[in-house]
């Protein structure tokens, strides 16, 4: 046992703590938890989630696997490793939706077997692929006939307020959700709101009165002196909040019909079929020669190029991109193909930082990263020239996240650099293919390159040396 | 006259004065000023939970807007009272 370490975003619930030890996921299981885990596992539920994936392994293991730090705890569970953490705030829309459904799901086959769960975090659901599935062990617990619905608030801060801040008013969650990391508040979305959004039974009571109520000023002490019938919500109401959220929520779609350029790129793009066929067998190539386990594509669009990665043997992709329309296009194609590809909003430019409590709570880039290989298609120009980065500083970001690599550079006389340059001054008299070259081979080697026709872009496979 | 909520998802309907007068006094609810940290920041989740269910919960959240307005009146009839004149010393 080399390195330990408690996962920095558990801490909250006392029931037990995540630690990383080398390469393994070790999750202890307090007194006080037991009873609810040994309900979890004897119900059956835990055997039927997790069959299915809808919740994470949980297997007991050896407490001495974890030292002096086992000490006080019943059980030492260990979950597999998940190929990437992702969250909510890079989730498009669709990806958000799923992962809504999925917690209810969840919530209510546990209610079948009179558990419920303690929380509603969305940081709970994570993806495998486009499948969600759900990795606290630990937010079981047994129902208590009456008992509030604890995770309501959480619920609607972290999943449904950020839906219809899109379903109803075309905003897209992500940066907010981003900034606020909590999800948003009901008085925040309420005060958004035209009225005629909220001639809504649904909206009615779970955003304005939710947000009246809240803000009103009542505290515990208003409850506490209220009778014990009034304290009280009977399973039926319980189970009928859940059924009835799961329906809405499934039904809702964004209310921003804008058509998305890079959703349609595949079909109206400006090199022809024969063109990304080549482009494809490159990349094939590159995959089939270095077999990485992870692949980033930085700038993924709808996913054509993560899925040729796949094919070609990647173990799995996550692709990057600030296009929300391709990445719910990209999402759908990950899920109808059952494929290892998560497409995730996020901008080279800016990426997701680290957060949270002690900056260290959810990770960034540079905390998930390096991946084993980058995929980095016709994304040079977008950042070297839409964003003013200069070429030496995306060769050295490109080259940093990932080991190997296969990156595309655009010339200045293409139509789509021309088009980028049509409105603004021509301000990058460096901007050029060796430049571009000199910026990677100060970082990377350069195995391959191969120019395409008859666009004239240029592919260019590299290998760092980590 | 119908009211229907305008999406297809809100199935329920209600007499027409009465969805509006409920539309007009819960939009009169003022969200008000973000919750402070002392206060339970649960508490509107529960006030909800407590009104769906049943009619004793909503008889609290009733009495409880009902005794702010009181004590609304009964604060304001406070401060026009003089105030006792204090010893001088």
């Amino acid at each position: 046992m080399s390195v330990l370490e408690a996962d920095p975003g558990s801490y909250r619930d006392i029931a037990g703590t995540v630690y990383r030890v080398d390469d393994r996921i070790l999750r202890t299981v307090g007194d006080g938890a037991a009873a609810d885990f040994d309900l979890l596992r004897d119900s059956g539920l835990l055997d039927d989630l997790t069959a299915d994936g809808s919740l994470v392994r949980a297997d007991p293991v050896d407490p001495a696997d974890l030292g002096t730090l086992a000490e006080g705890a019943r059980y030492v569970l260990q979950h597999p490793r998940l190929p990437f953490v992702s969250y909510p705030y890079e989730w498009s829309f669709e990806q958000l939706k799923c992962a809504a459904l999925h917690h209810l799901d969840v919530h209510l086959s546990a209610f079948e077997r009179g558990l419920t769960l303690s929380d509603a975090s969305a940081y709970n659901v994570q993806f495998m692929g486009a499948q969600p599935t759900f990795i606290d062990t630990l937010s079981f617990r047994r129902y208590r006939d009456g008992e509030f619905w604890t995770g309501y608030r959480q619920f609607c801060e972290q999943f449904l307020n950020p839906l219809l801040l899109r379903a109803l008013l075309g905003v897209p969650h992500n940066d907010w959700y981003r900034g606020g990391f909590e999800g948003i508040r009901a008085a925040d979305l309420r005060r958004m709101l035209p009225l005629r959004r909220c001639l809504s039974w649904r909206v009615l009571l779970h955003v304005v009165l939710h947000a009246a109520f809240g803000s009103a000023g009542f505290g515990g002490q208003d409850i506490e002196g209220s009778s014990r019938k009034a304290r009280r919500l009977p399973a039926a109401s319980y189970k009928n909040m859940l059924t009835g959220l799961r329906s809405w929520i499934a039904k809702l779609e964004p209310a921003d019909r804008r058509p998305s350029f890079w959703r349609d790129y595949e079909a109206f793009r400006t090199y022809s079929s024969a063109e990304a066929e080549a482009k494809k067998a490159f990349v094939s190539r590159f995959i089939h020669a270095r077999q990485p386990a992870m692949v980033w594509d930085i700038g993924c669009n709808a996913g054509e190029f993560s899925l040729a990665a796949l094919d070609a043997g990647a173990g799995y992709v996550v692709g990057w991109d600030t296009d929300l329309g391709a990445l719910d296009m990209a999402f759908r194609r990950s899920k109808e193909r059952g494929a290892r590809f998560t497409p995730l909003y996020g901008d080279a430019a800016n990426p997701s930082p680290a957060q949270g409590w002690g900056q260290a709570e959810r990770g960034g880039w540079s905390e998930r990263g390096p991946a084993d290989a980058i995929l980095g298609l016709a994304v040079v120009h977008h950042l070297a020239i839409g964003r003013n980065v200069p070429l030496s500083k995306v060769g050295a970001m490109l080259t940093g996240l990932g080991r190997s690599g296969v990156v595309e550079f655009v010339e200045k006389d293409d139509p789509q650099v021309k088009r980028m340059l049509s409105l603004r001054e021509d301000i990058f008299p460096d901007y050029s293919l060796a430049a571009f070259l000199a910026a990677i081979e100060s970082h990377a080697r350069i195995v391959e390159r191969q120019t395409l026709q008859p666009t004239g872009r240029t592919l260019i496979w590299y290998d760092t040396d980590s | 006259m119908r009211l229907r909520s305008p999406d297809s998802t809100g199935r329920r309907g209600f007499g027409g004065i009465w969805f509006l007068s409920a539309v007009v006094f819960l939009l009169a609810l003022d969200p008000g000023q973000p919750a402070h940290a002392y206060l339970d920041p649960g508490t509107g989740s529960i006030l909800i939970q407590m009104l769906l269910g049943g009619v004793a919960g909503g008889i609290v959240i009733a009495k409880l807007y009902w005794h702010r307005l009181t004590s609304f009146f009964k604060r304001d009839q406070k401060d026009s009272e003089p105030a006792p004149s204090q010893p001088q010393e």
